[in-house]
């Protein structure tokens, strides 16, 4: 027996279905995971390699304890040498917070504010940062099919949208509350990678000092648990320390 | 098509796909996306969380094709991968404060879903809220679904008594 509640719940659904660029990429990955899967050796496991890479983010309170190896100016990421190069030629990326935190994590109320990216309609916030942190890394470069578009609102780093996804060229990892401090990316390798390159990359990786670009293109980002507020539509304020006051001359 | 001996529906496929034929992997997507993104949706309340899932689940299950049983159905299988992936998405963006549609419209772009049914359905308890989803939004029977879910039928029943009661009062909730 069905009753109203029922015939609502399932006429709610009826006519929701995915976008086209969702199913093309979803089955994009269906192959790509299961090609992968057939070209390892037999029931070999996956390995996962995850790194944590450039530090001065902080998760809850605290201060900032990164081991910096950079100096001041460097870009705090594993770029290859050309990448770097055209970061600090860029307009934009060499304004970027989250590519210089060579000196702690700054905080999302004390930098300027910078244009968004605006991303193909379909795009998930997962691919939108990966695609920007890869092309960054490797080539210096804002990632293809991006463009730059108005700044977001402040302390929103994603803009959810099904035609004009936009992303935050400020703090596109977000930021840790209540300090408002702007999070570095995390990476992660694929497992297929040989042992003695995902150790040598791994270091670069949480060194911040240059790669190849073959290796550069393996990289990964794992995204990181965006909180409700940092999202529009927003439904709850995020609610942040005041910035540090600027030290006294 | 007939399908080989032992092998359910799409067990073929299947096994074409892990022995990398792309093209059986690639129909074994396009069959089930739809229905499971519509899954992933309802547990969710949000398209691109369940874009996320569908993503990320799609990338589990397939990469781990080894494991799926052929002798079984694989909507279920694949669909209770997509659905503890939209859950797990669904707790990390847990909201910290009621959702206020006259402070913060829906995407211009949003679906043409009724809404009030959507947010409804977000507000019930999670192990409710799958079998809801599954039974109800999906299709799936009594049976299909404790398989996937891994539990007994009865509990299937009684969580989907529970689940849809729940659903009405927070429907009713919503309208008054």
């Amino acid at each position: 027996m069905t009753d109203r509640a029922e015939e609502r719940l399932r006429d709610a659904f009826a006519g929701a279905g995915p976008s086209d660029e969702l199913v093309a990429s979803a089955r994009g990955r269906a192959v790509d995971a299961a090609s992968a899967r057939a070209r390892r050796a037999p029931r070999g496991r996956r390995r996962t390699f995850a790194v944590l890479a450039i530090a001065g983010a902080l998760v809850g309170g605290g201060m900032a304890t990164a081991a910096m190896v950079f100096e001041r100016g460097e870009p705090a990421v594993p770029a290859t040498p050309a990448a770097r190069a055209a970061i600090g030629e860029s307009g934009v990326l060499a304004s970027a917070p989250w590519l210089f935190q060579a000196e702690g994590g700054q905080s999302v109320r004390a930098v300027p504010r910078l244009p968004s990216l605006r991303f193909p309609p379909g795009t998930t916030y997962r691919a939108a940062l990966d695609a920007l942190v890869r092309s960054v890394i490797a080539d210096g470069t804002l990632p293809d099919g991006a463009r730059l578009a108005r700044p977001l609102p402040p302390g929103v780093v994603w803009r959810r949208s099904r035609t004009a996804p936009r992303l935050d060229l400020a703090a596109p990892a977000g930021y840790a509350r209540p300090q408002g401090i702007i999070q570095a990316p995390t990476f992660s390798l694929p497992g297929w990678v040989a042992t003695p390159d995902a150790v040598r990359i791994g270091k670069a990786l949480r060194d911040g000092t240059p790669i190849g670009r073959d290796e550069a293109l393996l990289v990964t980002v794992t995204p990181p648990r965006l909180a409700a507020c940092q999202m529009l539509p927003r439904r709850a304020p995020c609610r942040l320390d005041p910035p540090p006051a600027a030290p006294r001359s | 098509m007939v399908a080989m001996r032992g092998h359910s529906a799409d067990g073929e496929l299947v096994a074409r796909a892990r022995a990398g034929d792309d093209r059986a992997a690639d129909e074994l997507a396009v069959r089930h996306v739809r229905q499971v993104w519509r899954a992933a949706y309802a547990i969710t309340g949000r398209p691109d969380l369940a874009d996320d899932a569908v993503q990320d689940g799609f990338e589990r299950a397939f990469g781990a094709l080894d494991q799926f049983d052929v002798s079984r159905a694989f909507a279920p299988w694949i669909t209770r991968i997509v659905v503890n992936r939209a859950l797990s998405l669904v707790t990390r963006a847990r909201l910290t404060e009621e959702f206020d549609e006259e402070r913060h419209p829906a995407p211009e772009d949003d679906l043409a879903t009724d809404l009030e049914v959507v947010d409804a359905l977000t507000r019930i308890a999670p192990e409710r809220r799958v079998v809801v989803v599954m039974r109800i939004v999906v299709g799936f029977s009594p049976q299909e679904t404790a398989e996937a879910l891994g539990i007994a039928v009865g509990t299937v029943h009684s969580r989907l008594h529970r689940g849809l009661a729940d659903l009405r009062a927070a429907l009713e909730v919503t309208v008054s």
